[in-house]
């Protein structure tokens, strides 16, 4: 029974395993689905606070002036709620995204975590405030902060799209240097070899402008490393272009190396 | 007279019913004969084809294919003359695959466009 132990301590591990890789699906798809939630019920209580703000501003009563107290501070405290769930849900993105570097991923992790700091400290601080004027100077401060956060958010998003470029960029850089290995130590026809030096001059062409798009777009993206810009999403959809546009070239690279590919394997 | 004419033609067709078979029959039952034969050949050479596909396919020509066989497909051990270039050949094109497959399935799976990263829509201009 002793000597049985091990095998059946390694069976369990192996059983293990598939739901240990599940759990992070899991956890991303939990944290994308609260924030959902969140949204849902952000939305709803904006409905309630237009319903009570015009029931207040046509009949000024006490009693609709302390509705619109209490879903104003609802939908105060709803928004900052959607804003925590979702910086949680794009900073778990952050750590599952191919191609993030570690650095960026310290970086952005921690200011991320900065700005889902302050809208929980933000939310708390609401359910102090019992006046309208008070209400609307958190209501104010939150939409100041929301310039910052909105950029910080951009900025991550520009992040991740450029290590899913570069994830897909390495492997198409691998087959390129494989083949590059095989052709150079296998001598083929000359018909054959003019024809793979013709595409591989190609390839190389694609791969260099896929290279650039990517400069390009690391480039646009880092214009959103100040606090705050007003320009962050259009700053973002531009630096996004740059980055389809590497794709394209990459496109492009893989087409002719399976073109290669072809050559080589009827030599 | 004239009904002697229509009696002489009513016994003559009548002879002729009784006497030998229509000319239209005599054809069908010439021309049938050979038709089956016919066909029954050709069934035959047809079900002997089939058999021989199915049995040993190698015996019947087969048209040969446009393209030689991809060497990667191959299994034939070495020769003797040079059997490490061969061998060490067909893992480099192997390799040489497996990066391609590996490559079309990273441009084929990237999606810059994902729905679940776009940042919600707020509105942050609430006032009371």
């Amino acid at each position: 029974m002793k000597h049985l132990l091990p095998i059946i301590f390694l069976l369990i591990l192996l059983l293990l395993q598939p739901q240990l890789s599940y759990s992070q699906n899991e956890v991303t798809d939990q944290s994308y689905t609260s924030y959902l939630t969140s949204l849902d019920i952000y939305r709803l209580s904006h409905q309630d606070y237009e319903t009570a703000k015009a029931a207040y501003l046509k009949y000024k009563t006490p009693a609709s002036q302390q509705d619109l107290l209490e879903k104003g501070k609802k939908i105060l405290i709803d928004r900052d709620n959607v804003l925590i769930s979702y910086l949680n849900y794009l900073l778990l993105q952050l750590v599952i995204s191919q191609g993030v570097n570690f650095t960026d991923q310290t970086i952005f992790q921690s200011k991320l975590k900065v700005e889902s700091q302050y809208y929980t400290g933000h939310k708390d601080s609401i359910n102090a405030v019992f006046n309208l004027s008070d209400l609307t100077k958190k209501s104010q401060e939150s939409e100041k902060q929301h310039q910052i956060t909105q950029t910080v958010i951009y900025h991550a998003l520009g992040i991740i799209l450029i290590g899913k470029i570069e994830a897909v960029s390495s492997e198409v850089e691998k087959f390129a240097t494989l083949q590059n290995t095989y052709v150079a130590s296998n001598p083929l026809s000359d018909k054959n070899s003019n024809l793979v030096a013709r595409w591989s001059l190609e390839a190389k062409n694609n791969q260099l402008l896929s290279k650039n798009k990517i400069e390009e777009a690391r480039t646009k993206f880092s214009k959103l490393a100040s606090t705050y810009t007003t320009d962050a999403v259009s700053i973002f959809n531009d630096g996004k272009l740059s980055v389809l546009q590497s794709f394209q070239y990459l496109n492009g690279q893989y087409s002719f190396l399976k073109q290669i590919s072809e050559i080589l394997i009827y030599e | 007279m004239n009904n002697n004419a229509s009696e002489n033609i009513i016994v003559t067709s009548n002879n002729m019913n009784s006497m030998e078979p229509p000319i239209a029959e005599k054809h069908i039952k010439f021309l049938s004969l050979p038709i089956l034969l016919g066909i029954g050949l050709l069934g035959g050479v047809f079900m002997l084809f089939l058999l021989a596909t199915t049995l040993s396919p190698k015996s019947i020509p087969v048209t040969p294919s446009p393209m030689p066989t991809p060497r990667i497909i191959s299994t034939a051990t070495p020769t003797v003359a040079a059997p490490t270039r061969k061998v060490s050949t067909d893992s480099a094109i192997q390799a040489i695959f497996d990066a391609e497959s590996s490559a079309s399935s990273a441009l084929k799976n990237t999606d810059f466009n994902e729905q679940k990263l776009i940042p919600p829509q707020l509105d942050m201009l609430i006032s009371f």
